[in-house]
């Protein structure tokens, strides 16, 4: 856009003329060009130097008719309206002229005649200013100025008064000034438009090239009026004018004829494109162009000078790319807003460095076609004689010869052939490839600001070989770096062929041997598997065509440099070359592209290993390169250097290559270590760690030959990544080592345990904990081989279940008694060693975390403790208990070992408390609670009121050892409501209590008072464990344990009938004997009885059958009835119904209380008097 | 320069000269008037290249048919259409009604080619570049269509292991007739 003339980039701004009275003309001239719009001035300081505004002598252009038209747009056109030919001339005359003496006023008239006869020939607008002082303002003779308006023939509003002298009234001139001037200039340019127009209208042109500039006037006279639309419709026409000019004009020779063509099309296009972009119409704009390139692509000249078609085309998008970039600050929001057309835009092409790329790609079309031209012309024959002196010619686009002769210069036309030399001297004068990359620069920059990575690649690509072909390697290097790492990503595999070839020159013109090395063999080892030349491939880089041949070309290149055997006199040049002196170092690891050079995959077979034991390693090589290589040393380095080993090969033994590694070092050798494609080579050796911890393979390098390594970091198996590139490749894929297995899980670390720890730790119980007991754990730590240094023991308990209940964490919210189970204390026995001082009694305790010091232990020695452990619930629980000691010494450098023991250890209750009540025998209380609740089985008990209830204590051991109960009491809360005897029972000796037996302990209890709810009170039982089993539970005997047992309340009521049973415990048979039945009445009323007796076969009875009575109030009545027993034994008594009335309760007593023991005849006893005597009793 | 036969001889020697530019049957250089419209005659109206690209961007097929050494140039090509594709993609703003619509339309015009593009549901993209500047959108959907077919023939193989690149000489052989075919059509 720079190279345009000035006055075609801005718009244009209306000229005015001030001529006369020098003194004001900076003033003015400020003022005008200050307005809105501007205006410029030409200030011409005296009338006799009008004549430069003035017409130049031309043909009338009625008269040229039957002339050819020599071209279609003048050059200076354009220039002559924007800077000499003015639209209005102000004409400024000081009032003392006007008004002064003759010969003045003459001089006036004079001069303003001659302005008059100057500027008729234009059209120019004129307008009169007199210049006056404020103070003789009114002195200017009236007569004179009306005069003078007449000379001028001017309206009184073109002649102004100008009054400099006074701010205000110099304000009110410098307006009147400057609207005239606007006025006068408006109309100027409207009416030359409307000239010319008038000419287009009648069609009163001799030639189409006229149509054209006729159009153009107009349009650049409606620029000057600012009438953008009327400009743009006429750049318009005149742009659809000269389509009809091309193929149709023989004015000049073909080529010259395209030219002018291009160029006034070039300008006419220029001058829609800015009005459209700067009336925000960017996709009307877009279109356009579109258009235009579509057309004049086509006109491609001829092909000596097709270069100028080529610099033409990149000029229309350099430009057009130039004004989008200016004007898209404006109208930066349209694009996104339009919808696009389906065919019409598509998104690049809103954007300038869409246009700077084409426009780089043409200036590169146009050096080469240039370059063949200049070549082909020198066959041909000199060029240089007959081009000088050719000059632009006054049309656009065009060039004539300038003659010189005896002082005068005319113009010659040039033949096509003249132009053509000219053309190829000037285009030889410019150096293009900076422009080329400058453009493609900005296209670059352009497209990597909107994100378009490939679009931004493919201009680095071109940039970067314009950059190659300049030698700069430097720069081209880096740009394709940064681009191949594109190509590589995305698999693209000629496309990265072409910059890596590129690279790989450019390390060679920089001398850089590892990236020379480097990139040949990313190249060579590419998975490009067609030996078949693509014959169109030709363009292809310096790398030739992508194919397997040249793979094993660049292959065999970069190894025989290497190996320095085969340095060619290329690279020797520029000092490529490895040899002691610069030995060559690569290396490889995870993310480099070289992974398909080598790529290294170590497995172990085991995943532990103990230290010292030998476990083995597979080592799989594999390259992609096309031709075999081979190693001459493998070195496979681990993080415990002291496993590393070298492999070398059985053909070649290298001892100089081994020279320079570590003595000592472990040397295998294996048959070959010949790397074939795509074939893995699997090494397989044991190795034997030594530290604990993991050992890793961390490098595996190979040597070849003397000078060079190429260190490549060791992979697993089972986390290996896809080999870039060939992962897209339609290939069988193998597995690096032979075991299946192991390719899919093998890992290139491996974990060394722990040295064997030589000490016991024991936990001594096996036997379950109790409830409430502190339970007791046996810990022992003794050495059998190992000598415990600065020993730690620690001990966790953990729920079994996995319930968090016992971390630390959680157990500070909660009390201590809360706890499950806790951890009360640790009593450690000192060592009966001397070096107590070592000792550091280290000794923490939380409820479920305990750590304690053990102290130093000669080999041998044994050391214990006891954990003293609390059930607050039954629960089972883990110990873990774990020794980390030192073997050799205290120091934290050596290694500790560690030995773990877990206990499971069940809290159980030891023993569970239940209890009943029974009534008295044969003798039954009408409970009514109990009649009602018949139906709801869940009832408190109820006994009645002043009876004797007989409440039955069992005492279950759920636990598996043998307890002691010691005693068991009875804690009444409310001691007048109820007496219970006995209170408290300590037993004579303690009572054994094996596993799963109940013992049972009966009270009496009377209750005292009518209470729904009695409060029944505790009952305590004192145990221990059964202490004759062994001594370690020696602190358990001075202790004892208490489980109590809440009684749950009974309901206490007075019973309205009692009824109670009397019969001898035993009979003879055939002897009477007398049964009764008692019903006492404890109410105060009337109670009618019915009463049946079942009659039984082995008894015969007399008495009352079956009636009902009536028992008074508070007394009894007694059923009786004498029986003779018929059979022997235990025979059931005749079945005596008793029913209430009025309670609708009826009694029948229980199987027990009515069965009777019937002797054949009397028995006699051997028992003791006491005994004896009571049965006696009992059967009387 | 004794004919514009012996010109045009050492024209062709020339690795940057392009023949579809410049008019074969151009008559002698004297004429004045008829070069301007003597060079797109015979400009041949086809596609010079198809492309399948995988998931990760990666070429899976990609053919050119030019008799030009332009190959490469292609390929930069079909790689720079991807940024559209992704633009069309990531804004489908821009698209509105064409949402679900596999094909892509009009990528973008370069120099002396036009780029369509088309996306499977499987996130694939078929790229077909064609020298044809006024090609006609059905002929394109068509072509499209026919290409999507034989593309999904082809990964039907059993043998296709996908997202690898696709060596079928079928497949090869099918394109191939679909794209002189596109040809034939469009002139007809």
């Amino acid at each position: 856009m720079e190279e345009y003339p000035e006055e075609l980039r801005t718009p244009p701004v209306a000229l005015a003329c001030l001529v006369g009275c020098p003194d004001f003309h900076a003033l003015i001239t400020g003022h005008l060009h200050s307005q809105q719009p501007p205006i410029n001035t030409i200030a011409l300081p005296d009338f006799s130097k009008i004549s430069v505004i003035s017409k130049a002598a031309k043909e009338n252009p009625a008269t040229g008719l039957g002339k050819p038209v020599g071209g279609i747009l003048k050059r200076d056109w354009l220039s002559k309206h924007r800077t000499r030919v003015p639209a209005v001339v102000a004409a400024l005359f000081t009032s003392d002229h006007v008004s002064g003496n003759p010969t003045q006023w003459l001089q006036v008239c004079t001069d303003l005649e001659n302005l008059k006869a100057k500027i008729q020939g234009r059209n120019i607008k004129m307008l009169v200013v007199v210049v006056t002082q404020s103070s003789f303002k009114d002195d200017t003779s009236e007569d004179r100025m009306i005069s003078l308006r007449k000379r001028a023939e001017l309206d009184s509003k073109n002649l102004i008064i100008f009054v400099p002298d006074d701010p205000l009234e110099l304000k009110q001139s410098l307006n009147r000034l400057g609207t005239a001037c606007a006025e006068l200039a408006n109309t100027y340019y409207r009416d030359e438009g409307r000239r010319v127009k008038a000419r287009l209208e009648r069609k009163n042109f001799g030639s189409i090239e006229l149509n054209i500039r006729y159009c153009f006037k107009v349009a650049v006279y409606a620029e000057f009026r600012r009438d953008w639309l009327e400009a743009l419709k006429m750049y318009e026409e005149a742009y659809h004018a000269l389509r009809e000019v091309v193929g149709i004009s023989t004015r000049l020779p073909p080529i010259q004829c395209l030219v002018e063509i291009k160029s006034i099309a070039e300008q006419l296009h220029f001058k829609m494109s800015t009005l459209l972009l700067h009336g925000g119409k960017v996709v009307e704009a877009i279109t356009w162009f579109r258009r235009h390139i579509n057309y004049y692509r086509r006109l491609n000249g001829a092909p000596e000078v097709i270069f100028l078609h080529w610099e033409w085309l990149s000029r229309q998008h350099l430009v057009f790319a130039q004004l989008l970039e200016t004007c898209s600050v404006t109208v930066q929001n349209v694009p996104t807003t339009i919808t696009v057309p389906a065919d019409k835009l598509t998104e690049w092409e809103l954007y300038p460095p869409y246009y700077y790329q084409l426009s780089a790609h043409y200036l590169k079309e146009k050096n080469s076609c240039l370059e063949f031209a200049i070549s082909m012309s020198e066959d041909v024959g000199g060029i240089y004689g007959s081009v000088e002196s050719v000059v632009a010619s006054v049309y656009i686009g065009q060039f004539a010869r300038l003659l010189e002769h005896e002082g005068t210069y005319t113009m010659q036309a040039l033949t096509d052939d003249e132009y053509a030399r000219y053309t190829l001297a000037e285009g030889k004068r410019f150096q293009d490839s900076f422009e080329i990359i400058a453009l493609l620069k900005r296209s670059f920059e352009a497209y990597n600001n909107l994100k378009a990575s490939r679009m931004a690649s493919y201009c680095g690509v071109q940039m970067a070989r314009e950059y190659f072909v300049m030698a700069e390697f430097g720069n081209a290097k880096q740009i394709f770096e940064n681009i191949a790492s594109l190509y590589r990503q995305e698999g693209w595999l000629t496309l990265l062929w072409e910059v890596l070839g590129y690279l790989r020159e450019c390390s060679r013109g920089i001398s850089s041997v590892k990236d020379f090395i480097e990139y040949s063999l990313e190249m060579a080892a590419m998975p490009i598997t067609s030996n078949a030349v693509a014959p169109y491939f030709r363009d292809c880089g310096p790398a030739g065509p992508a194919s397997l041949s040249q793979r094993e070309k660049i292959h065999k290149e970069a190894f025989g440099v290497v190996t320095g055997e085969s340095v060619t006199a290329l690279s020797e040049n520029n000092g490529l070359k490895v040899n002691g002196d610069c030995p060559l170092y690569l290396e490889i690891d995870l993310v480099s592209p070289l992974r398909v050079v080598l790529l290294a995959s170590v497995a172990f077979h085991e995943q532990i290993v103990k230290p010292g034991a030998r476990t083995m390693i597979t080592i799989s090589l594999q390259s992609q390169l096309p031709l075999n290589v081979e190693i001459d040393q493998l070195e496979v380095q681990f993080n415990q250097s002291e496993c590393n080993f070298i492999i070398t090969s059985d053909q070649k033994p290298h001892l100089a290559a081994i020279s320079h590694v570590h003595p000592g070092r472990r040397v295998e050798t294996a048959p070959s270590l010949e790397l074939l494609t795509n074939k893995w080579l699997r090494l397989t050796y044991d190795v034997t760690p030594d530290q604990s911890g993991k050992l890793e393979c961390i490098y595996v390098i190979a040597r070849i030959g003397p000078n060079f390594t190429i260190c490549c970091r060791a992979e697993s198996p089972a986390s290996m990544n896809d080999l870039p590139l060939w992962k897209f490749e339609d290939i069988t894929e193998t597995i690096p080592t032979k075991d299946p297995g192991l390719a899919f899980s093998g890992q290139k670390a491996i974990q060394v345990e722990e040295s064997e720890p030589q000490v016991d730790l024991k936990l001594g119980s096996s036997s379950p904990a109790l409830v409430g007991e502190s339970f007791i754990l046996p810990v022992t730590v003794a050495s059998k081989g190992h000598a415990i240094h600065s020993g730690e023991l620690k001990i966790n308990l953990v729920d079994t279940k996995g319930g968090g209940l016992l971390s630390p964490r959680e157990v500070e919210p909660f009390l201590a008694d809360n706890l499950h189970v806790e951890l009360v204390g640790i009593s450690g026995q000192e060592c009966a060693d001397h070096s107590e001082a070592n000792f550091d009694n280290i000794q923490k305790i939380q409820p479920s975390f305990g750590l304690i010091s053990v102290p130093f232990l000669n080999v041998g020695d044994s050391w214990s403790c006891k954990l003293k452990i609390k059930w607050n619930r039954p629960k089972p629980i883990m110990v873990y208990v774990s020794l980390g000691y030192h073997p050799h010494s205290s120091e934290p450098s050596s290694q500790k070992v560690h030995v773990h023991k877990s206990l499971q250890i069940e809290g159980k209750t030891a023993v569970t408390i239940s209890h009943h009540y029974m009534l008295p025998f044969r003798r039954d209380s009408l409970l009514l609670s109990n009649i009602k609740a018949n139906r709801d089985s869940d009832h408190t008990p109820s006994l009645p009121l002043n009876e004797t209830s007989i409440l039955i204590i069992s005492v279950k051991n759920c636990s598996e050892v043998p307890l002691r109960l010691l005693s068991m009491s009875l804690e009444v809360e409310d001691d007048d409501s109820c007496t219970i005897q006995p209170q408290e029972e300590e037993f004579r000796e303690p009572v054994l209590h094996v596993p799963e037996e109940v013992f049972r302990k009966v009270f009496a209890v009377i209750p005292k008072g009518i209470c729904s709810t009695l409060k029944m009170g505790t009952v305590s039982l004192k145990w221990q464990r059964d202490s004759g089993i062994g001594e370690d539970f020696h602190s358990c005997t001075t202790t004892f344990q208490v489980t109590k047992h809440r009684l749950s309340d009974v309901n206490v009521e007075l019973p309205p009938l009692v009824v109670s049973l009397k019969c001898p415990p035993h009979a003879i048979v055939g002897n009477p004997f007398t049964y009764s039945v008692t019903i006492q009445n404890q109410t105060e009323l009337l109670q009618e009885i019915k009463y049946s007796l079942a009659d039984s076969q082995s008894f015969v009875s007399s008495g009352p059958h079956n009636d009902t009575t009536f028992v008074l109030p508070k007394s009894e009545h007694v059923l009786s009835y004498t029986l003779v027993p018929l059979g022997l034994g235990s025979q059931q008594l005749p079945k005596v119904t008793v029913t209430s009335v009025r309670y609708n309760a009826g009694f029948q007593p229980s199987t027990t209380s009515s069965t009777v023991f019937i002797f054949p005849s009397k028995p006699r006893f051997q028992v003791g008097d006491m005994g004896e005597t009571r049965l006696e009793s009992v059967a009387e | 320069m004794k004919s514009g036969q012996s010109l045009r001889d050492q024209y062709c020697k020339f690795p940057h000269f392009k023949p579809n530019y410049v008019e074969v049957t151009q008559p002698r250089l004297s004429n004045p008037t008829c070069f301007a419209f003597s060079v797109c005659a015979l400009q041949e109206k086809m596609i010079v290249c198809v492309a399948v690209v995988g998931h990760q961007n990666n070429p899976l097929y990609i053919q050119s048919f030019t008799e030009a050494d332009d190959a490469l140039k292609l390929h930069h090509i079909v790689h720079c259409s991807l940024d559209v594709v992704d633009e069309r993609v990531n804004n489908p703003k821009k698209s509105g009604p064409t949402l679900n619509e596999t094909f892509l339309g009009l990528l973008y015009p370069t120099e002396n080619y036009k780029v369509y593009g088309y996306l499977t549901n499987t996130k694939v993209k078929f790229i077909m570049v064609t020298t044809d500047l006024d090609v006609r959108d059905a002929d394109v959907r068509n072509f499209f269509r026919r290409f999507h077919a034989a593309y999904v023939d082809a990964v039907s193989n059993p043998f296709h292991v996908p997202g690898k690149k696709i060596t079928s000489r079928t497949f090869a052989e099918r394109v191939s007739t679909i794209v002189k075919s596109f040809g034939l059509n469009s002139a007809g």
